[in-house]
């Protein structure tokens, strides 16, 4: 017995000092789930605790536990929206889609308004891409931006959807619109692109031109001409610009290093001179 | 937060705004007069503009006055300029932007004494955005309601425009973090900042905080309280640029751009002040001078390469013709302080996406908080691995410190891979920890304090000033010429010493097994007494301890200092007597808390000269048939008990605990074990 209450007593190595924390003394997620474990065991089930130690254990990846802890506190408060949030977002973690799915469409079901069903959407766009669903993603992209303050990385998720379904117009229409409503730099890279798919190319050129002259470092302007110039099958233009940025690239990527971005931009551009 | 509209479109607003304001003063009926219950402070400065933020209790017709003495503020500022939000019960048309007000949900399952998130009723803040001012020029303001002086026209409210972009810096930058708690090492934190400006002579020109500035849940109150409230002197006449912490964000949110984080706020997102627009506040950049500064929400945001903030910054430092590059957020990519950046998600991200995109665009300076403690890293570069190591990222392993080991040299502006200084300025007022040592970290502070940059010209000085105004950490970076960089296979690292931890889980390897643990002790008792056993396969560890004819007393020897808190599992043997020792100074000399199973009653004592003083004894209703959480925690000479999380109680002493050991004690002819033990360091 007493055998069996060590084990269920586990304290993980290094979550010390996490009973009744001063408020601000900063604790570890870890020491942060253990103090909550600890109120919970003392008898203090209610919805926000059992929330709260679920975004803990999203933080340290954990989302098996997390996925327990926001189904405990939907069982206190069914169709709570931050319970149904953290355990979308925990389903998707753990590549759950089909409960993903399931869970954002009660988030939906149960919000007020666009901007709180538009989290849901886009979290289902998210997982239709996954599951290489474009129509369904484009829809639930789009729902998304009814939103009142829609995230700049919806509008780029409603362009993607229509350049998987080959709808380039309305891809680059879409990125127009998103850039009447937000001015980010990446939506207006990702509208050049657009241009480029459209066979705007002169347009597209006036852009990439201006980029190339404002920037210190030139490789992802050079890597988008390159795309401009195999676009109109100019593909000795384009692997002159993929060797430069190329160069670059290299010039600026400490060896053994993994570096996400740079390699990516490398991978585009050997693909290029490998045409 | 509510998204700016482009300047044009924004005076439109503004304008109809403004007049609608003034609708409802006129129809108000309140007798006091708007009252000033926030600010004023500054905002978004440009070479050529700055926002001065304020709220009022009641309506008001405001204005704002300005000029480059307190004696001739001639030029005035109303209307179409000032921005009205208001909080969610002010009646007010539709088109208004409101202040946070917390969803009814939420509301709903709050625990009715936890305050409240939502914007103090009957709060309405203006935005005053003024513009077609002289770069690097020293302007005095004042805020009115109608005609009422709400604050300034004196020599305290003054706002300095930013110098012109390109020009060479000659700045000094105040770098908080983690202070929101309102209490008294915040605030001697902001004074010890405001001692060292006047001794030397050099006022600030802008602020960074790096987030945590609310405690605990970034409410609108907590804002006022713990951030405006304390740092009033400096904020109205500095700008304080933020990044968001996790604390605002359990009310605020990036992703949407709402909560009393954003209310506070109004930075730039599209390129207001330099760089690219990144079209949200919870991300943005902004220059002065020759500086490129960026800011990062590593909180709530997509972290991911491909994620649009990835995406921004990549387009932003690509472009930036700066000098100097700067970048802040929470989630320090390097910490061994009260948040490990090996283990955390958020820190990992940080680190292996963010860092490389950085350095590769020459970045100077990375400031974080999030960890309760001051980090300063050497040059380094390429520390992306988890976990970090120090062999092969370290281009320079000196102190940085030109009276010592010389300063960092880095080539003439914005070159890749030359090295970077990430400092964790978490130490900003909230209780320190220290865990572990991060090996790339040059020096490792337990100390509260707040972090000073100056750069002039070609050359960066950073320091760390701790509370009670004393320089502790100096560095330097010289970027002139060209450098060549030699990344150091066995650079030096900070020694991992034990001592200067101040949390220790006294875990122990397997190695151990069935011998008494390694760095510990037997002060009394016959060998073997005490052993370690395996009970789990989930590395846990017991400590068991069966004492014959004599008691056993075991100490553990990396720990001779002050004592804060204890934490144990202890299970007893049938009629043990069992517990801890700690401020065990040598057999005769120490204090002990031991249960007796038998009589079902705790005792603390304390032994002086080998005589026993019993300072409390009570009975204590537990099951000691099971296991026993015991918890700690000493605050001078106050000691507050806790088992099982259900008996608690205060022991007050005739004098505060002195320093020494730490251990268990066991009784005579008793058994017990000891599944965990932990203790932390108390600091002065």
């Amino acid at each position: 017995m007493r055998r069996k209450r060590l084990l269920q007593a586990i304290w993980s190595v290094g979550i010390a000092f996490a009973v009744s924390p001063p408020a601000h003394a900063h604790h570890s997620p870890s020491e942060v789930v253990e103090a909550l474990t600890k109120r919970i065991e003392a008898g203090e089930n209610t919805v926000a605790i059992f929330i709260r130690r679920g975004d803990e254990y999203r933080a340290i990846a954990k989302p098996e536990s997390a996925v327990a802890d926001y189904r405990s506190a939907l069982k206190l408060s069914p169709a709570y929206l931050p319970a149904l949030h953290g355990l979308a977002h925990a389903s998707f973690q753990q590549h759950r889609f089909a409960k993903t799915l399931e869970v954002s469409q009660q988030g939906i079901a149960a919000s007020d308004s666009a901007d709180q069903a538009a989290t849901f959407h886009a979290l289902s766009a998210r997982t239709y891409e996954q599951q290489l669903q474009w129509e369904r993603a484009l829809s639930a992209w789009k729902k998304s931006l009814a939103s009142s303050r829609p995230n700049i990385n919806w509008f780029l998720g409603e362009s993607r959807a229509l350049t998987k379904l080959d709808r380039l117009d309305a891809a680059r229409l879409s990125l127009e619109a998103a850039m009447q409503r937000n001015p980010s730099i990446v939506l207006r890279r990702a509208w050049i692109q657009s241009l480029i798919d459209c066979g705007e190319a002169k347009e597209a050129s006036l852009h990439i031109e201006a980029g190339l002259a404002r920037s210190r470092w030139k490789s992802s302007w050079l890597l988008l001409r390159a795309r401009l110039e195999l676009s109109q099958n100019h593909t000795r233009e384009a692997q002159r610009d993929a060797a430069s940025a190329l160069q670059e690239i290299d010039s600026r990527w400490k060896p053994n290093t993994a570096n996400p971005w740079l390699s990516s931009d490398r991978q585009q551009a050997l693909a290029i001179l490998s045409d | 937060m509510f998204f700016r509209l482009p300047a044009k479109k924004q005076v439109v607003l503004c304008g109809l705004v403004f007049f609608v304001g003034l609708a409802i003063s006129a129809n108000a009926a309140v007798a006091a007069g708007p009252e000033l219950t926030r600010g004023p402070y500054l905002q978004s400065a440009t070479p050529e503009s700055i926002v001065v933020v304020w709220r009022t209790n009641s309506p008001a017709a405001p204005s704002v006055k300005i000029g480059k003495s307190v004696a001739a503020l001639n030029r005035q500022i109303v209307g179409g300029s000032i921005q009205l939000l208001v909080s969610a019960d002010v009646q007010a048309p539709k088109y208004i932007t409101r202040l946070y007000k917390e969803p009814k949900a939420d509301a709903a399952k709050r625990a009715a004494d936890d305050e409240s998130p939502s914007t103090v009723p009957s709060t309405y803040q203006y935005e005053a955005r003024i513009q077609g001012l002289e770069p690097a020029t020293r302007y005095y303001y004042s805020v009115y309601a109608g005609k009422k002086l709400l604050a300034g026209a004196d020599k305290h409210h003054y706002f300095v425009t930013s110098p012109s972009q390109g020009t060479d810096a000659d700045l000094r930058i105040w770098v908080v973090g983690d202070s929101g708690t309102g209490e008294q090492d915040q605030k001697e934190v902001h004074l010890a900042m405001q001692e060292f400006t006047q001794e030397s002579k050099r006022d600030l020109d802008l602020y960074l905080h790096v987030g945590d500035m609310a405690y605990v849940e970034g409410t609108d109150k907590q804002f006022q309280n713990n951030f405006f409230d304390i740092y009033q002197t400096t904020l109205r006449n500095k700008v304080c640029w933020p990044s968001m912490g996790n604390h605002e964000g359990k009310t605020s949110r990036g992703t949407s751009g709402t909560g009393p984080y954003y209310d506070a706020y109004v930075v730039p997102t599209a390129a207001e002040a330099g760089g690219l627009p990144s079209g949200t506040e919870a991300y943005y950049s902004f220059d002065i001078a020759d500086v490129h500064f960026v800011c990062l929400d590593s909180h709530d945001l997509d972290r991911t390469p491909s994620g649009a903030m990835a995406q921004w910054l990549i387009a932003d430092l690509e472009e930036t013709q700066q000098e100097w590059l700067i970048a802040f957020w929470h989630h320090p990519p390097y910490t061994k302080g009260s948040h490990d950046s090996d283990a955390e998600r958020q820190l990992i991200e940080m680190r292996t996406h963010f860092m490389p995109i950085l350095e590769s665009c020459g970045v100077d300076i990375v400031l974080s908080g999030h960890s309760h403690i001051y980090e300063r890293s050497m040059l380094i570069d390429g520390a992306y691995a988890t976990p970090t190591v120090a062999e092969g990222v370290v281009v320079d392993d000196g102190d940085g410190n030109p009276d010592h080991d010389g300063a960092y040299r880095k080539s003439q502006g914005l070159n890749p891979n030359e090295g970077t200084v990430a400092i964790v300025a978490g130490n900003g007022g909230a209780g320190l920890t220290r865990r572990g040592t991060m090996p790339i970290m040059r020096e490792i502070l337990v100390e509260h304090g707040s972090v000073i940059l100056d750069i002039r010209g070609d050359t960066l000085t950073g320091t760390m000033v701790n509370k009670n105004n004393v320089e502790r950490d100096v560095f330097s970076i010289v970027k002139r010429g060209k450098v060549e960089v030699t990344h150091l296979e066995k650079p030096w690292q900070p020694p991992n010493d034990p001592s200067l931890l101040t949390v220790f889980v006294l875990a122990w390897q397997d190695e151990a097994l069935g011998q008494l643990p390694k760095n510990w002790s037997l002060a009394q008792g016959p060998d073997e007494s005490v052993v370690v056993q395996q009970v789990s396969e989930e590395q846990k560890k017991l400590l068991a301890v069966k004492a014959g004819e004599k008691s056993v007393i075991a100490t553990y020897d990396n720990f001779d200092d002050l004592m804060s808190e204890i934490r144990t599992e202890i299970s007893l043997s049938t009629d043990a007597v069992a517990g801890v020792v700690f401020a065990h100074q040598n057999e005769q000399n120490y204090y002990a808390y031991r249960f007796n199973a038998k009589t079902a009653t705790a005792e603390l004592v304390r032994y002086h000269e080998g005589e026993a003083e019993v300072l409390d004894s009570r009975e204590v209703e537990i099951d000691f048939s099971e296991q026993v959480k015991v918890e700690i925690e000493t605050r001078k000479n106050i000691f507050k008990f806790q088992l099982n999380n259900q008996v608690e109680y205060d022991v007050k002493l005739d004098q505060p605990l002195p320093e020494g050991k730490f251990g268990i004690l066991v009784g005579e002819n008793s058994a017990a074990s000891y599944e965990y033990l932990a203790i932390r360091r108390g600091l002065p």
